[in-house]
């Protein structure tokens, strides 16, 4: 096993869990930005580019 | 290169992240969250201050606090940890203002050569996405970790 100062020096974090963030868990934090993405997404064509790159 | 970044930390689901950003007015609590989109495998990136008071959150308050560029690389660090959790996942970003949404670009810019040997980065130009090129004024950028 890696020890955090061997992951620290890596791209990935180590990431402490933190067992009062879990009640975000289900939470929309952000419930504005997330209604203007969806909308964004509405009128593009990032489902099919996705799409074709899972097929891909 | 490793770039100097905060601390973080996450809910055992690790789509919430917080850290602490510390700066000429103090420390205050950062928030990041990967939200489920309209699309399967699609997660919106959300990035704001969080009160100590309240508990609010706040993704267009603009807090100078000089530490803009550790903020940016923690977020990045973010993005690994949650890209790596969740590897069929794709991240939309895009600012909840035109200023913050050029700002993504300029941090995407300068970390490129970094992010790109780890991402496919997509960027959407007039309502088409295409493969992101540098120069290019993008309205919202998806990412999506390579070798999955």
């Amino acid at each position: 096993m890696k020890s955090i100062l061997e992951l620290n020096e890596t791209k990935v974090p180590a990431v402490r869990i933190d067992s009062t963030l879990n009640k975000y868990d289900k939470v929309v934090l952000f419930p504005e930005k997330l209604e203007k993405a969806n909308a964004m997404l509405k009128n593009s064509n990032l489902a099919d580019v996705i799409g074709k790159k899972y097929s891909s | 290169m490793i770039l100097d970044r905060y601390e973080i930390k996450a809910g055992k689901s690790l789509t919430t992240f917080e850290f602490l950003s510390e700066g000429r007015k103090g420390q205050i609590v950062k928030i990041i969250q990967f939200q489920q989109m309209n699309i399967d495998n699609l997660y919106n990136l959300a990035f704001g201050d969080k009160s100590l008071e309240t508990g609010q959150v706040d993704d267009k308050i603009v807090t100078d606090n000089g530490d803009s560029e550790k903020v940016l690389a923690t977020v990045v660090s973010a993005i690994y940890a949650f890209a790596d959790t969740y590897p069929e996942s794709w991240i939309y970003a895009t600012g909840s203002t035109a200023s913050r949404t050029r700002l993504y670009r300029m941090g995407i810019n300068k970390y490129y050569e970094i992010v790109v040997e780890d991402f496919e980065i997509m960027g959407e130009f007039k309502n088409e996405w295409e493969t992101y090129e540098f120069g290019k004024d993008y309205q919202a950028f998806a990412v999506h970790r390579k070798n999955h």
